[in-house]
């Protein structure tokens, strides 16, 4: 929780940053959710006037190790766009201000995110949602990367790399935090790295993250704001699409994609936005990846918590609950098939 | 032990949900970090009752498949490896702590007969892979967690 003086240091920093000395802040709550930030909602007033403000402040240790400039620039690049986010305000890499870095972007009022492990979390806007939802993925995959602040803040691959930059770095992720040797993720490396995809036909900004979860949505069901950007990176746009179609986010309708729509009718919304050709050979690839990159953030997230550097309850539910379901996922599609993905 | 672990587990989830977290209104990180706790409760009774069942099933699984690839046609150095691993001394006691011990060697060994299989082409390589994925999907079927309705 902040400090009363580092809710001061707030107050000045906002006031300065917005550029009226004369402004001061309520209203501060920590927000649950958000497991890579320490997430606080506060008011800030000058005059009659009143703003709603969220502050995402790094934690010691998270799900994701990430870097707030990227999630920070992310936003800045999406805002006013056909995607919704928030509007980002300010960012401080400084930790002697905050004790640790962070960011301040405007809250959004009236919406709210749900879980990805409520069953029928949607109800009957479920439909509604799941249009919406492949609708901003593929907008979201039409953004020429060079038209954003990312390039500045993220590494470009070559299009054929960008499948082995992203195994390379969820392998060193296991390899650096598997407390116990992982037969079936070590499988599905090997599986991954004999068989690796076309290049996708360009590049593309990547969520790293986009699925049931992180995005708000208002009262009518409408998506209001994409959440949760600090595994954006630039790829292939199909990571983006296997991620969101993972049968751990589906809510328990493994039937529909992201157990919200049918998925020729996912695909094709996708394939609008994204001025693009679904290729479902490439998506196969990236789909047993979705599934193998999952398994190493929960890893980590167990680590974190059995080591004693972050035992929010979430790691340890993460740490349980979907390393077993993506252990099962990997194995039951491994084991189906012993040659390609 | 009565009552059971389960049920002592369930009993406090029951609590968290029911008369903690419904207190703690205005306050939503406080009900989050609540209703998480209580989650966590629900699925440590599921384990409570089965992880020592499921880690001696695993573990048995795992030297019943060394022995036999121990006699199939791999490496001088592998099939060493696998039947000394197949003919080990069990753990002392049945404490989850020293499963875990146990069966962690015997998993990174999988690991190397597993990838030794993969280079393999000849049939037996095969059937034997396939036993390797029914050791590994008896694992993560008896892994598994279930949620409560929310």
């Amino acid at each position: 929780m902040l400090t009363q003086s580092e809710i001061e240091t707030l107050r000045a920093y906002l006031a300065r940053a917005l550029g009226h000395e004369d402004v001061a802040i309520d209203n501060v709550a920590r927000i649950y959710g958000g497991a890579s930030r320490e997430t606080y909602s506060f008011d800030a007033m000058r005059g009659d006037a009143r703003g709603g403000f969220i502050l995402r402040r790094d934690p010691d240790d998270s799900l994701i190790e990430s870097e707030r400039a990227l999630e920070f620039a992310a936003y800045q690049s999406f805002y006013g766009r056909n995607v919704p986010v928030p509007e980002a305000i300010a960012l401080e890499t400084d930790p002697s201000v905050l004790g640790k870095p962070f960011f301040i972007m405007r809250r959004i009022d009236g919406a709210s995110a749900g879980s990805p492990f409520q069953l029928n979390a949607y109800g009957a806007q479920k439909d509604h949602v799941g249009r919406q939802f492949f609708t901003i993925l593929g907008n979201i995959a039409s953004v020429d990367p060079y038209d954003t602040q990312l390039p500045g803040v993220v590494e470009t691959p070559a299009p054929e790399e960008c499948w082995r930059r992203e195994l390379d770095h969820w392998e060193g992720v296991i390899e650096a935090d598997s407390l116990e040797p992982q037969p079936i993720a070590r499988a599905a490396l090997r599986r991954l790295r004999r068989n690796p995809p076309k290049s996708p036909p360009r590049l593309s900004i990547v969520h790293g993250d986009y699925r049931n979860g992180n995005f708000m949505r208002d009262g009518k069901g409408d998506i209001v704001a994409v959440l949760d950007w600090e595994m954006a990176h630039i790829g292939d746009a199909l990571e983006d699409l296997a991620w969101a179609l993972d049968p751990l986010w589906a809510l328990g309708r493994e039937d529909l994609a992201a157990g919200l729509i049918p998925l020729h009718d996912a695909v094709q919304i996708w394939e609008a936005g994204a001025q693009q050709k679904f290729d479902p050979e490439r998506f196969q690839w990236w789909s047993l990846f979705a599934s193998l990159k999952g398994l190493a953030i929960w890893i980590s997230a167990a680590k974190a918590f059995h080591d004693g550097k972050n035992q929010d309850p979430v790691l340890g539910f993460t740490g349980w609950y979907c390393t077993a379901r993506h252990n099962k996922i990997l194995a039951d599609r491994l084991a189906a098939k012993l040659e390609g993905v | 032990m009565k009552p059971s672990m389960a049920q002592v587990l369930m009993g406090s989830a029951s609590a968290m949900a029911t008369q903690v977290a419904p207190h703690l209104v205005g306050n939503g990180y406080a009900i989050g970090q609540a209703s998480m706790a209580g989650l966590i409760m629900v699925l440590a009774a599921q384990e409570a009752e089965r992880a020592v069942d499921t880690l001696v099933r695993e573990r048995d699984a795992l030297k019943a498949l060394f022995g036999e690839a121990a006699r199939a046609d791999v490496s001088e150095g592998l099939a060493a490896r696998l039947h000394e691993a197949a003919h080990a001394p069990l753990a002392s006691n049945l404490q989850i702590t020293m499963l875990e011990a146990e069966i962690a060697p015997l998993k990174a060994l999988l690991i190397d007969l597993h990838a030794a299989l993969e280079e393999e082409v000849a049939p037996w390589a095969r059937a034997l892979e396939a036993q390797v994925w029914d050791v590994l999907k008896l694992g993560a079927d008896a892994r598994l967690l279930y949620l409560p309705t929310m």
